[in-house]
């Protein structure tokens, strides 16, 4: 079954057409990379879907209902999360209030066993659990971005460069961890400049040029794919 | 002498807590200096008077209330109102902060000559709907029970707005908000929504308040809102700008000092104490006495 369906996106800032015209679609249970260079739109591509940017034209379905129109709000309570680009950390909240602020659109009951699975997925979030959460390190604040987003117990979830600016081995404790979310029922959206790593954990992939999809395969593919390897993993090995 | 110059002051300081409450949550949330704040105060004081005279036709105590219900409404509608059409805009297309505060600043000029038009320039009696009457502390010392019930709104608006802003979930949309909006829309805050309600609840304080002192000084006028609000604004950045007990401490303080000062070395200065606090707070303690430091790693 379809979880996300993106048909024929559209999004601009002012002149610059960021989005044209993609067509992307989401299984439920998958996990799917975007990947793609700077200012390739993957970025652009999450938000729009999120409701933060909205699209220009096109369509977005989420479980076959539109949500292209519907605001940000509307869109997070029908089932979809974010961790952005960079963090977006609340900075002078602690880690336990930012953890509290992800699970804003589900009802409170949902806060203490959300809190207790972010803790169990990243023991150093309790340890910090009352430190302001803009003294964390960047792999805190990381790991606090993707716990946070999972508190409002989201059907689709989407990271955006969930390992950027980590050390190489947090790097893989982050896509483990990716795994392990799948396991619990979540469908996952990835966004990630470490291209090799991101296919490796996915399903399936889609290559995004200057806001264009250039190719799509299942992400076995194309990891071997000679275009995929020039491009994204700096040559042959 | 002494303890009547403390009351003096704490009712002064009331006054300045009250109208610097609804300024600092709205700064709170939007980071806005809000410079229509205290025309706000000043209009709402007038809605009330109106209505109470000209709608109830005589003035009575439930007439007052009916006004100042009114007034509450009424201001509070202007203030969402105010952000809707003049500073949304801004927002949307991520203006400098420094755009909606000049946009601030005009509409403070607009309030302020549209109660002149329509209200003239002569001060009106604000009729005295409530007689407390006073009582004496020892032999020298009065206190009017109007001070006390100024005193005792100021404290329980001040737990009231806490409660609000710390406790609930609206309060957790709007600290989202103040510390990084776009995250809050991506947690499913309603940005735009908790921005009206907050400007709502703000400029409906400031519409209390000005009603009060217009009951206390038995009389309103245009001028009322100017030297509060620059008042006002010493006193959020004593207490911390965006901080709600901040708002009601830098009040109080400014209030008692004020009046001190007025007493025992001259009351031809009286006004310069507050300005005076206002630039020693900016250069030793930026954040004043409850306000949050900001935190910023790269």
């Amino acid at each position: 079954m379809k979880m996300l369906e993106v048909k024929n996106l559209e999004v601009n800032y002012g002149a610059i057409k960021a989005v044209k015209g993609i067509d992307f679609h989401i299984n439920e249970g998958e996990i799917v990379t975007l990947i793609g260079a700077n200012g390739a739109g993957k970025t652009t591509t999450m938000n729009t879907i999120i409701g933060v940017v909205k699209a220009a034209g096109g369509q977005i379905l989420f479980q076959d209902k539109d949500i292209t129109k519907m605001n940000s709000s509307a869109i997070v309570k029908s089932g979809i999360a974010l961790s952005p680009e960079g963090r977006q950390i609340f900075p002078r909240m602690t880690v336990y209030e930012n953890l509290e602020m992800g699970a804003y659109s589900v009802d409170k009951k949902y806060v203490k066993e959300g809190v207790e699975q972010a803790y169990e997925l990243f023991p150093r979030l309790k340890e910090r659990e009352k430190q302001v959460a803009g003294t964390l390190s960047g792999g805190e604040q990381q790991m606090l971005a993707v716990g946070r987003a999972l508190m409002s117990k989201p059907k689709l979830l989407m990271l955006d460069e969930p390992s950027l600016g980590l050390a190489p081995i947090v790097v893989e404790d982050i896509f483990r961890l990716i795994l392990r979310i799948r396991k619990m029922g979540t469908t996952i959206l990835l966004v990630e400049q470490n291209a090799r790593m991101a296919l490796s954990i996915s399903d399936r992939g889609y290559v995004l040029e200057t806001g264009k999809i250039v190719l799509t395969d299942d992400a076995k593919k194309l990891l071997t794919d000679p275009k995929v390897i020039d491009a994204y993993f700096g040559g042959l090995e | 002498m002494f303890l009547q110059q403390i009351i003096n002051g704490l009712t002064i300081g009331s006054t300045y807590a009250l109208v610097t409450i609804g300024f600092n949550m709205v700064y709170g949330v939007l980071e806005l200096t809000n410079f229509a704040h205290s025309s706000f105060y000043m209009l709402g004081a007038y809605i009330s008077l109106f209505t109470m005279t000209s709608l109830w036709g005589r003035v009575t105590r439930e007439g007052f209330f009916i006004g100042l219900i009114c007034s509450i409404i009424i201001t509070g509608c202007l203030g969402a109102a105010m952000d809707k059409v003049f500073l949304e805009p801004i927002r949307k297309r991520k203006g400098a902060g420094i755009t909606a505060l000049l946009s601030t600043v005009g509409i403070q000029t607009a309030i302020n000559n549209s109660v002149l038009l329509i209200f003239g320039t002569v001060p009106v009696e604000f009729p005295d709907v409530f007689q407390l009457g006073k009582f004496y502390i020892g032999s020298n010392t009065v206190v009017q029970r109007i001070q006390i019930a100024i005193f005792v709104l100021a404290i329980v608006l001040m737990l009231i707005l806490s409660y609000l802003v710390y406790k609930t979930k609206l309060g957790a949309g709007m600290r989202a908000i103040s510390q990084n909006a776009t995250a809050a829309q991506i947690m499913g805050v309603n940005v735009n929504h908790v921005i009206t309600i907050t400007f709502f609840i703000g400029t409906a304080i400031a519409a209390i308040s000005g009603t009060m002192m217009g009951v206390y000084y038995q009389r309103v006028d245009t001028l009322m809102g100017a030297s509060v609000g620059l008042k006002s604004f010493a006193a959020a950045v004593l207490g911390g700008m965006g901080s709600v007990p901040g708002a009601v401490f830098g009040g109080f303080v400014i209030g008692i000092l004020e009046t001190l000062f007025a007493a025992y070395v001259s009351s031809g200065y009286r006004d310069a104490v507050a300005f005076v606090i206002l630039m020693v707070v900016l250069i030793v303690r930026p954040s004043g006495f409850f306000g949050q430091k900001s935190v910023n790693k790269v």
